[in-house]
This record gives structure tokens, sequence and C-alpha cells, in this order.
């Protein structure tokens, strides 16, 4: 069984793994949530992950820096040997994995994915994909992309 | 009582933050061993003799659901529970490594008190060293005779 | 080789792993008034033990096979392999308890004691603990023996005619290692082997799941011996523990007597009174096999079977968890060839086949004079 591409579907479900992974793991809360909104701006960091099985496609985020180092240390519970930057690299990371985990095994609880190992986004380079997520923290704003490859048949009427 | 875990993933990230939740949830741990893949924790298991194993699935050279079928090959280290912890909480991964031998799995994300349970449900004990469904009459808690 | 504890002087460590409070209480009393053993520790789990044991280096532990959090034979297992050492099972009579001891013993566990239960006296208690405990000391246990046995030994390709064989009684005595020992000499047999007897050193309670297990595992018959039982070809009888088993000839076949009686050399069944009938009743028609253990107990026999015609095997030092039952034996001249324990099934097999030392009366070959 492959991913239908239902749009809003995928953005709920983007949301909402996205909200879980921040809440229970980052102890986070996540004010609202929106469509791709204004370009964010200042000094942000961003990882992205490429995901194969019952279907393939990509899951990229990406953070302020201030906010991924508040992230990175509730998440650590104070900052690691390596520093801060290294301990939010490193968050960026693990969040994009568990946000794309997270949201594939809801969608599709019968098949098998497997994650790639995810990687840096270059400095200044923002997320792209087909769905576009905003989610506003307290102090920071955390942008999610996910798309699917074409090979994913395309439902995109409601 | 302490118990000696061994954390098996190949984020240094997610040793580290499994090895905190560990820390906060009141479990007496002795010591905390880490492998970055299946392999270097068999290589380890091989002289170290731990309580419990927590492990994630996907890894570079051996992964998880190899690590836990060859642990139920050998003898000493057949029993050992191993609790999978992995952000794929599809039925059918977790139907597959419970099959494998696996006691425990854990989705990621996951809330600390959800690794405690696991982890208590799996060793059968308590944080403070109480047996889990306890009132049967073993009198194994009682640590305090001397001679 | 490392010296054991009753090799230096030194007193010989034990820790107690057992649930029960009263237990490790018992056992701890038990062992306090014997000089030359100290109780180190106690532990009322797995996790504690564990600890203790890497934490003490006991030379003996104790422990009890039925616990909670973690089943003794997982526990053991693990002993087995992180730090090998001589492991005494504390188990109830019960058949679970009686299976789960075999199989301890298997693992590689060097004896049992049943549990302490209600009027036992502390004095006896004491006296039978205190013994075990010091055979055990004696021990040289082995990394992971169950698994090394497996792929160490060669068994013998399946034979045709029995008619081959020159001789047709098999006697084997054995002690501390003994079952661990017994189950590989006849791991060497198929279902056609030849009429074993066995007078193995257990508790009486144990002997039976010991046999139990034995014939689930192994091709051929294994039985618990009952008096009268017919000794033939593809059938081995374990002496029942607390009782002497002997072999008598009557009409030309072979069968056993059980009986009561007194210990001899502090034992029962003892290997002095198997060998002692075997060399009467079988005399060259016989071979016979002393395996490892403590004591002395076979030697008699050993040299009497020798001297009746019968061939003798004694398992070599090598191979023994202890080597004391062979090395008397040996001493006594009772022993005609010393092999590995890998080994012996094959010198079993050869033996059998060499002629006769002294031609006996007017004795049938045993397989024709079964069919009388």
């Amino acid at each position: 069984m492959s991913l239908v591409f239902d749009r809003p579907l995928l953005s709920e479900q983007l949301t909402m793994a996205a909200t879980e992974v921040l809440e229970t793991m980052f102890f986070a809360s996540v004010d609202t949530a929106s469509d791709e909104a204004e370009s964010p701006v200042g000094d942000r960091i961003g990882a992205s992950l490429d995901f194969h099985g019952a279907c393939a496609g990509r899951l990229a985020l990406s953070l302020d820096r201030a906010t991924a180092e508040g992230l990175a240390s509730n998440f650590f519970g104070g900052v690691g040997e390596g520093g801060a930057e290294e301990d939010s690299q490193s968050v960026m990371v693990e969040l994009t994995n568990m946000v794309c985990g997270a949201m594939l095994s809801h969608l599709d609880r019968n098949s098998i994915f497997c994650l790639d190992t995810p990687k840096q986004l270059e400095p200044g380079q923002e997320p792209t994909g087909e769905i576009v997520r905003d989610l506003s923290l307290e102090d920071g704003l955390l942008r999610l992309a996910f798309s699917l490859q074409e090979s994913a048949p395309k439902v995109d009427a409601h | 009582m302490a118990f000696d875990v061994m954390i098996v993933d190949d984020s240094p990230a997610m040793r580290r933050f499994i090895r905190r939740v560990i820390e906060v949830s009141g479990f007496g741990v002795g010591r905390y061993l880490e492998a970055g893949n299946g392999e270097e924790a068999l290589k380890q298991l091989e002289h170290e003799w731990v309580d419990i194993v927590l492990t994630d699935i996907n890894m570079p050279r051996m992964d998880g659901e190899e690590l836990v079928t060859e642990m139920r090959k050998q003898d000493h280290l057949m029993a050992i529970p191993v609790i999978v912890i992995s952000t794929d909480a599809t039925e059918a991964r977790i139907g597959r490594l419970k099959q494998l031998g696996a006691q425990g799995y854990v989705t990621k994300p996951f809330a600390p008190e959800r690794l405690r349970e696991e982890i208590e449900t799996v060793l059968g004990v308590t944080p403070e060293g109480a047996l889990v469904g306890a009132g049967m009459g073993m009198d194994g808690g009682d640590d305090e005779f001397s001679f | 080789m490392s010296l054991s504890a009753s090799q230096t002087g030194r007193p010989i460590r034990v820790l107690i792993v057992d649930d029960s409070a009263v237990v490790r209480r018992l056992l701890s009393e038990a062992l306090s008034g014997q000089p030359d053993i100290e109780v180190v520790g106690t532990a009322p789990d797995p996790f504690v033990a564990r600890d203790k044991i890497l934490e003490l280096s006991p030379d003996v532990l104790t422990l009890d096979i039925e616990m909670p959090r973690m089943n003794g034979l997982t526990f053991l297992k693990r002993v087995m392999h992180y730090q090998p050492m001589p492991v005494i099972i504390i188990s109830s009579l019960g058949q679970a308890g009686c299976s789960a001891s075999v199989e301890a013993l298997r693992l590689g566990a060097v004896d049992v004691l049943a549990k302490p239960h209600g009027p036992y006296s502390v004095g006896e208690l004491s006296a039978q603990l205190a013994g075990k405990v010091r055979l055990a000391a004696a021990a040289q246990v082995r990394r992971d023996p169950a698994a090394r046995r497996e792929t160490g030994l060669a068994s013998l390709p399946p034979r045709g005619a029995s008619g081959a064989w020159c001789r047709h009684l098999v006697a084997i005595g054995s002690s501390t290692g003994g079952t661990q020992a017994v189950e590989a000499v006849l791991q060497g047999f198929g279902a056609d082997c030849p009429p074993i007897v066995v007078a193995q050193h257990i508790p009486s309670g144990f002997s039976r799941a010991f046999a139990k297990r034995l014939n689930e595992a192994l091709p051929m018959e294994v039985k618990e011996a009952e008096d009268g039982d017919a000794v033939s070809a593809g059938r081995v009888l374990i002496a029942p523990g607390n009782f002497h088993m002997l072999v008598k000839k009557q009409g030309g076949a072979y069968s056993v007597m059980v009986k009561d009686g007194p210990l001899v050399c502090y034992q029962r069944p003892s290997v002095d009174v198997l060998f002692g009938s075997v060399a009467q009743a079988a005399g060259p028609d016989s071979v016979a096999v002393i395996l490892t253990g403590m004591g002395s107990d076979g030697a008699l026999g050993m040299k009497r079977i020798r001297d009746a015609g019968g061939w003798t095997i004694a398992q070599d030092e090598a191979s023994c968890v202890v080597y004391g039952m062979p090395r008397e034996a040996v001493k006594a001249n009772g022993v005609e060839e010393s092999v590995s324990l890998s080994r012996i099934s094959a010198a079993i097999d050869e033996g059998l086949k060499k002629p006769r030392k002294s031609a006996v009366s007017s004795a049938l070959p045993y397989q024709k004079s079964s069919a009388i």
C-alpha cells in the first residue's frame, strides 16, 4: 500500500506529529500552526531527511538558532561537552527523524518505512516541499516541509 | 539494587537523552554502557554482564532486528530483556520485533513516564525496588538480613 | 589452572542467592559453624547477586532455582558465561524444581541440594551443605560447558550389527560434574546403544528427572532403574537416588536389583556397590567407566572389574570437573586407559570389541542369551 497524496490529511498529520514530538520529548509548547506564512528571517538552522519503503519522500525543517538551543537544553537537560552549537545541530537531526517517523507511522500503521540519516541544511537554505507548515513556538518559528515522490498517486481535491 | 543498562543507538544525542530519561525516572542504575550499533553492542555484551538492553532499529552495520536475533541465539544473552526504542510505530515493525524476541517497544516520541513503565514491566521491578505485581507472598524485597 | 580455595588453605567464600529470607538465614546458619567456610554475602535476587559476584568474587554460589524477577536458570547461564564458578542448586523436590535442577546441572552447576523445609534439622542440613560446598570448591568450572560440549563431541557412526561386540555390559560411575559427563558419553551412542548401567551420585528425587531429561534428549531409552529391570541393548538404567543398584545375571540375561542399604563411601547409590556386582555378574563381559567426581567411590570396583577381565576406562584429569574418583581408580591399579571426555564413547565402543582376556565358564554372548 502506498500513501495517497491527500493534502489536508498530510498537512494535519504533519502538524500533529511535530506537536507531539515537541511536547513530549522537548517539553516545548506549540502556540499556533498555519500554512506557510511570510519568509522566516534571522539566523536559522535546518535539517532534511529522505525516507523510502511503502512510499518515498522527504521531510525538512528549520528553526531559528536561539530556539533550537532552547530545545536542545530541554532535550538534554543542559549543555553538553560539545557546546550549544553542536547540541542544537544534533537536536535538529533528532527532531527531523522523530517527526518524520511519527508522521509516517500514523499515516500507515501496516507498512515498514526506512528513514535515512538526516542531513543538515546549508546556512540560509529554507525547507521547501509540497506541504509547508509553520508552527509558532514560544519564541520562534518552526518551518516544516513535506514531499512525496512522484510515484504517489495524488488526490488533491477536497 | 542497581541495574546495568546498555543503550544502543547510532545517535549520540539519542543515547544522551535516553540516559537522562532513565536517570530522572528514579531507577538505580549502576552502569550505563553505550554502543553505536548492534555489532558494537554484541562485542561489549560478550564480557559485560548487563540487565537490560535498550536499542534503536535503524543503525549502520548491524541494526536492531539483527541484534535481537543474535541475542536470542546465545545462551547467556537469550534472556536479557530488550526494549526497542524507535520512531517506527507501524504494527508490522512492532510485531516483527516482538516476534524476534524484544520484550518491550517504545515509539518515539515518548514521554519519560512511558519508558519508565516499559522498563518496570520488562524488569518486573519499580524504581523503588518493589516487585511489580507484588503481594504474591514473595519476600524478595527485604534485604535487611545480614549475617 | 588457578588454585581453588581448598588448596590454598583460606576459607571457602560462599555467596547465598535465595529470594526467601528464611532460607538465606537457614543456609547461612548451616555454614556458620564451619571453620573452613565463610559466607561472604547473601542476595535476595539475581540483580543483587550479580553485583555481589562481581564485587566479592566468591568461590562457591548457592542458587535458588525458583526466584521471582528472573528465573534461576537464566541467571545460571549468565554466571556460567560471565563469571564461571561452582554453583550448588538449592531446589524444591517438586517436579518443576527437579527438572529445573537437572537442566541446571546440564548448564554447569556442580551439585543439587533439596530445599530445606519443615522439620529439617539444622545439623543435618549443615553437614550436607558443608560437604557439598567443599566438593564444589574443588571443582574446575569451565565457561559455557553446555555449548562447548555440543560442538566438541564427535558421535560414533551408527552401528549396524551389535554382533561386533565381544562384551555386553557397560557400567558407568560418576559424581560431581557427572550428569554432564554422562550425557556427553551417551551422546556418542545411537538408539542401538550397548546395555548401560549408571551410578551417578545424585540426591533422591532428582535421579528420575535426570533420567527423564536424558530420555527426551537422546535416541536410546534412559530410565531410572526399578528393581528387576532388564539390562538390554538400547537401554540405559540410572540408579535411583538414595538406593543402591546391583547387576545380576540370571538364565544368561542381566537385570538390576535396586536396594536400600548403608552408605558406601558416603554414597547411595555407590559406584563400588554397582561395580562390585558387575565384576561378579559380568566380569570379562563388561566395560567399566569411572567419570569425574570427588572422593574414592568406584576405585575398588574398577579394580575388581579389571581383575575379573573387564575393560576399564577413566576420564582423564584435563576433562574432569573434579579429578578425584578417576585418580583413586588409577591409584588402585583399576584403570586400563585414561581418555578425555570427548573420546570416552569411542573408547567404550573399542572396549566392547576387545576380545575377552579370559574366557569365563560357559556364559553365552549376551545377545544370544537374551533371546532365551
